[in-house]
């Protein structure tokens, strides 16, 4: 009855498992701590790869678009293989932290938050580049629909006004999704973290107090985010897949688009979650949390997404053969044996095969194989979007058939966007809680805790 | 500790099993007016409190509807400003604006669901409520029931029969 309650210290990480509330918050807040030497080094990487990026696009802003190698026939380049690459990346975050939540699919617990950064993240690094393939950047506003003198008005049937409606839509939804879940550890945060940072976040946290009113709004506001979410997952690369099915190219001009582009995001989501997980596991020391079994069944995943690529790469053949359509038909033989080939086999090779390894049990345990099929997927699926945006540039007629490499201005823009997305990456671990308090905490039986206290 | 200059008697329970019991006694003994602190959203804490479900659905539902109706709206306004008529056909174009239609819904729905939630737990607040204490967000219970004078003691004596801790005036 008059047990002393003492407050928590943050301080050194249990080496085992999860056994009370209070561990997982030491565990977990423990990690957000004083910055290392080599934290800043590895910042300091990320940061100059972002002035890189600047540099070239500064360069494109003062010369034009004529530095990119992008010309007659190829007017979308590596710009759009970036951004349709970088908004599938984004769909593995608010498929683990919706649908899977939905689902009552408990591994997603210890990796969603991780996800769902991630997944803001590289949605800032994909709407990055429509605007740079613009041009003339400083007319950007014109897209959003504004009464002007002018009396335009954006034509809402355009897939490219399709795509600005989705993806700003998506950014908005997964970076409220994402903060509301942080809430309350913010709050903890706020609590535990000793020094300036704990009044960031208070400011962050809005003034969470752990009391009924706030949960009981927040447990509804939740499960109303995850199923506004879960359709608008679905749409977002489906949209992205309007851009080319919604036009006559052959290749393109396909009703299978939506789910193929749907089922390879979510492949190259998982495998870009894979290859930063891994990592962050080892090093903020959480695989009590981030279990093997989390870890395999993200590879059951992959086999399940990598089969229906595979699927989807074979039924499109098909159906480009058995139309009997010349132009659809020369459109496929490049891939299989023309000019594309080195690109489609690389796709398949990647996206497909590459999964299988994970029918062997001791592959889907093995970190080593998780990582270098994350990272082999990752590759394939760049490969993927080049394949669908350079290879099917050449049409009907022989003005259409150039050829295209991309210029060192691009290659700097494609680089400097990994640089981008791995800084915020690389902030987020080092200032937020990378795994959901409240969520592990929930996973814990009453039983547990009561017997932490003596009364069971 | 305190964080308000509300007075009261806060109490201190180390698992939720026990301020759920400590919950139904403070409300049988005729008191509505308290805060309850806890962790995680505990079921158990939840059903003695019993809350009726949070009316954030509605709140949801009128955003969404509302994003609906103004992208319909939008669309086709921005249609019969600036006329794209093609070979006769109708310039408002029903069947591709559903993508938009679509995505003002979910936009509209989460803004309000988001902005719902603020407003219904009373946040942003620049200070956290009467009696919190920073071990509730650690692993700790708490009941803070608002009370002066001789009604301390009976609040105290009644806490520490249900379990409290830990039991201290404010």
């Amino acid at each position: 009855m008059n047990e002393t309650l003492a407050p928590t210290a943050i301080g050194d990480i249990p080496e085992e498992g999860v056994r009370d509330f209070a561990s997982v918050n030491r565990q977990i807040l423990g990690n957000i701590k004083v910055t290392t030497r080599q934290w800043w080094i590895v910042l300091g990487i990320l940061i100059a790869g972002v002035g890189m990026f600047l540099s070239c696009e500064m360069n494109q802003f003062f010369h034009g678009i004529g530095v990119d190698g992008m010309n007659n026939p190829t007017f979308w380049g590596t710009m759009l293989v970036n951004f349709v690459f970088w908004v599938g990346i984004g769909h593995a975050g608010t498929l683990i932290s919706a649908i899977l939540y939905l689902f009552r699919a408990k591994f997603r617990t210890a990796i969603a938050r991780s996800a769902e950064a991630m997944t803001v993240f590289a949605v800032m690094t994909a709407g990055l580049f429509p605007v740079i393939h613009l041009g003339r950047v400083w007319v950007f506003y014109w897209l959003a629909p504004y009464p002007n003198q002018r009396e335009l008005w954006p034509n809402f049937i355009s897939p490219l006004m399709f795509d600005f409606v989705a993806i700003s839509t998506y950014f908005t939804v997964s970076l409220l999704f994402w903060f509301t879940g942080l809430i309350p550890d913010l709050a903890a945060a706020r609590d535990h973290v000793p020094g300036w940072r704990s009044k960031v976040y208070r400011v962050l946290s809005l003034g969470w107090s752990n009391n009924q009113r706030n949960w009981r709004h927040y447990a509804r506001s939740y499960l109303f985010f995850a199923a506004l979410a879960t359709p608008l997952v679905i749409s977002v690369h489906s949209v992205v897949s309007w851009d080319f099915a919604l036009s006559i190219v052959p290749g393109w001009h396909s009703t299978i688009y939506p789910p193929y582009f749907v089922a390879g995001a979510i492949h190259s989501g998982f495998a870009m979650v894979l290859v930063l997980l891994l990592p962050m596991r080892h090093f903020q020391k959480v695989k009590n949390i981030i279990t093997m079994d989390v870890l395999e069944k993200m590879a059951k995943f992959m086999i399940f997404t990598g089969l229906i690529l595979a699927y989807s790469y074979g039924f499109e053949i098909f159906v480009g053969m058995f139309s009997q359509n010349t132009f659809e038909m020369a459109a496929f033989l490049k891939r299989l044996s023309g000019f594309a080939a080195v690109s489609f086999w690389t796709t398949a090779l990647c996206n497909c095969l590459a999964p299988v390894i994970f029918f062997w049990k001791r592959a889907r345990r093995s970190v080593p194989w998780l990582f270098l099929v994350g990272v082999l997927v990752n590759i394939g699926m760049w490969y993927e979007r080049y394949l669908i945006i350079i290879t099917q540039r050449q049409t009907y007629v022989p003005f259409s058939w150039g050829d295209y490499f991309p210029s060192a201005n691009e290659i700097g823009l494609t680089v400097g966007a990994f640089c981008w997305f791995g800084m915020w990456v690389w902030l987020f671990m080092r200032f937020m809680p990378t795994i959901s308090i409240v969520d592990i905490k929930e996973e814990i039986p009453h039983a547990a805790t009561e017997a932490q206290h003596g009364h069971v | 500790m305190a964080t308000c200059d509300t007075p009261g008697v806060l109490a201190v329970f180390p698992h939720g099993g026990i301020c759920a019991d400590a919950v139904r006694a403070v409300k049988q003994a005729g008191r509505t007016k308290f805060h309850v602190y806890s962790p995680i959203a505990d079921h158990r804490v939840v059903a003695a409190i019993g809350q009726k479900v949070s009316p954030l659905g509605l709140i949801t539902l009128a955003g969404a509807l509302t994003g609906f109706l103004s992208a319909i709206g939008l669309t086709s306004y921005a249609a019969a400003s600036y006329k794209i008529v093609v070979m006769g056909k109708p310039f408002l174009s029903w069947i591709p604006w559903v993508v938009i239609d679509f995505e003002f819904t979910i936009l509209f729905g989460c803004l309000s669901n988001f902005i719902g939630m603020l407003a219904l737990s009373g946040l942003p607040r620049r200070r956290t409520t009467p009696g919190y204490d920073p071990r509730f967000s650690d692993d700790k219970y708490g009941i803070f029931v608002p009370c002066e004078g001789v009604e301390r003691e009976q609040v105290m004596s009644l806490l520490r029969e249900h379990g409290a801790a830990e039991v201290h005036e404010q």
